[in-house]
């Protein structure tokens, strides 16, 4: 079997089973939805000063909904047995730690930078600056997918995982908020952002190229 | 190299000389910080834009720097301990995250206590002192995952882990902040050409830096040799230590 057919094998496995517990992976939406309903409420419904907000708010519910999913992205099929069969099974093993941080980009992250058009509705954000934002929030939730496999696998025996996992995310991410930022910044000025937004892209190809490593690592360490 | 270099890796051994460095670093550091604090707080000339509160420098500077090299310390370790396998680096990794953890907090610390009357603020959010602040992160992030496996090896290795992908970050994470934001001075000392500060407010602020690398070795020895007892302790040569000591 090629490299690359076992990839899409995997793939299209984990989308399948996704599909017959569809309940799950509306959460993470859910979550996001009420993050950027709270900013309205805590700030007053005043249209200016939310609309300026808009894509830090976007960057923040996309972080914390990320942040509530990243903790499945291994653990089912650690503790089903899945996973070791898989890693006994010759296949190498960024492959399989690259399949799925694939299928669970397309499976969470991607709903989420779909439900970003929240923000123009409730925040007033402008539609143009809505594409600018949905830009750097594809390239970021690469990004958080990578870097978020390595902290999902180290941490996938382990039952105190969810605030640990915070601390192991969050300062990694700070790069890629930075340039975010900066695209949307001069993107609000309108002024060139494709820069930031190619150091961002950059950053997320340099995680997908590096992070699987250290995941497979992880994963081997925990399979014992 | 490495067969000579194999005896070390023996826990015994390792155990001996690392009590042995800690026994001859520890006052050489407590001598050198004394020499070095007093001759900068006491003796040094005042600056002559900043008064005498640059004094400060003698103890942030010192830590600022070693807050990084430990961290760099860190992740060659951890990472000579995943790539060869070797134990007693795990041990060392673990015995290097608290001291680093508070070299940075102390950094912090008294960066914000010479930035209140030098800049009129505690806190600015300017280069230098975001990338600190999420270095300490790291640190606790280190320790934190060690913390929350029942498997003391396994914990060990996955904070291995951890700080080599942090070091392949931490550049990363100080040129961002660079770019976002900075009103940190620049680089006195490490510049290639002549330092850009006076030789009698140098020789103490030298004196110090290296007092406190030593002290950062004394301590890791000390807390590297604990480590090493602790995973060992179902060890003969642990168990007739114990008897020779009681």
């Amino acid at each position: 079997m090629s490299y690359v057919n076992f990839v899409k094998q995997m793939i299209s496995r984990d989308l399948q089973i996704a599909a017959t517990q569809k309940h799950e992976f509306g959460l993470p939406i859910l979550f996001f939805v009420l993050v950027v309903i709270l900013f309205p409420i805590t700030l007053g419904p005043e249209g200016t000063q939310l609309a300026h907000l808009a894509p830090a708010v976007g960057w923040i519910a996309l972080i914390l909904s990320m942040l509530i999913a990243l903790p499945r992205m291994f653990v089912e099929d650690y503790e089903n047995g899945w996973l070791e069969q898989l890693f006994l099974s010759g296949q190498p093993h960024i492959l399989i730690v690259l399949a799925r941080i694939i299928s669970f980009w397309l499976l969470y992250s991607l709903p989420l930078v779909v439900s970003s058009f929240l923000l123009v509705p409730f925040l007033t954000l402008p539609l143009e600056l809505w594409f600018v934002l949905v830009q750097t929030l594809l390239c970021g939730s690469i990004l958080i997918a990578c870097i978020g496999s390595v902290a999902s696998a180290l941490l996938v025996a382990s039952r105190k995982g969810s605030g640990v996992m915070a601390l192991l995310v969050v300062p990694l991410l700070i790069p890629a908020l930075i340039f975010a930022t900066a695209a949307m910044d001069a993107a609000q000025m309108s002024l060139p952002y494709t820069s930031p937004l190619m150091i961002l892209l950059a950053l997320s190809v340099f995680a997908l190229t590096i992070t699987p490593l250290a995941t497979a690592q992880a994963l081997k360490l925990n399979l014992g | 190299m490495f067969k000579w270099l194999h005896p070390y890796a023996k826990p015994e051994k390792a155990y001996q000389i690392s009590l042995t460095l800690y026994k001859w670093t520890l006052p050489l550091a407590l001598i050198g910080l004394l020499v070095g604090s007093i001759w900068g707080l006491v003796f040094a000339p005042a600056d002559y834009q900043q008064g005498d509160s640059f004094r400060i420098m003698y103890i942030h500077v010192p830590a600022a720097i070693w807050s990084m090299g430990v961290y760099t310390s860190m992740g060659i370790a951890g990472f000579c301990a995943l790539v060869w396998q070797i134990r007693l680096m795990e041990l060392s990794v673990l015995a290097m995250a608290p001291i680093g953890a508070v070299f940075t907090a102390i950094a912090l610390f008294t960066g914000s206590l010479w930035g209140k009357p030098m800049w009129g603020t505690w806190w600015v959010w300017d280069a230098r002192l975001t990338s600190e602040l999420i270095l300490l992160f790291l640190y606790l992030g280190v320790f934190a995952l060690f913390q929350s496996f029942d498997d003391k090896r396994t914990g060990a290795k996955a904070a291995c882990i951890l700080a080599v992908i942090g070091v392949i970050n931490v550049p990363i994470i100080h040129y961002s902040v660079e770019w976002w934001n900075t009103l940190h001075q620049g680089a006195s000392i490490t510049k290639f050409d002549k330092p850009s500060i006076a030789g009698p407010m140098l020789w103490p602020l030298l004196i110090n830096i290296f007092s406190v690398l030593v002290l950062f070795i004394a301590f890791t020895s000390y807390r590297f040799a604990t480590e090493v007892l602790r995973a060992d302790s179902h060890r003969k040569w642990v168990h007739q230590l114990i008897k020779q000591k009681v």
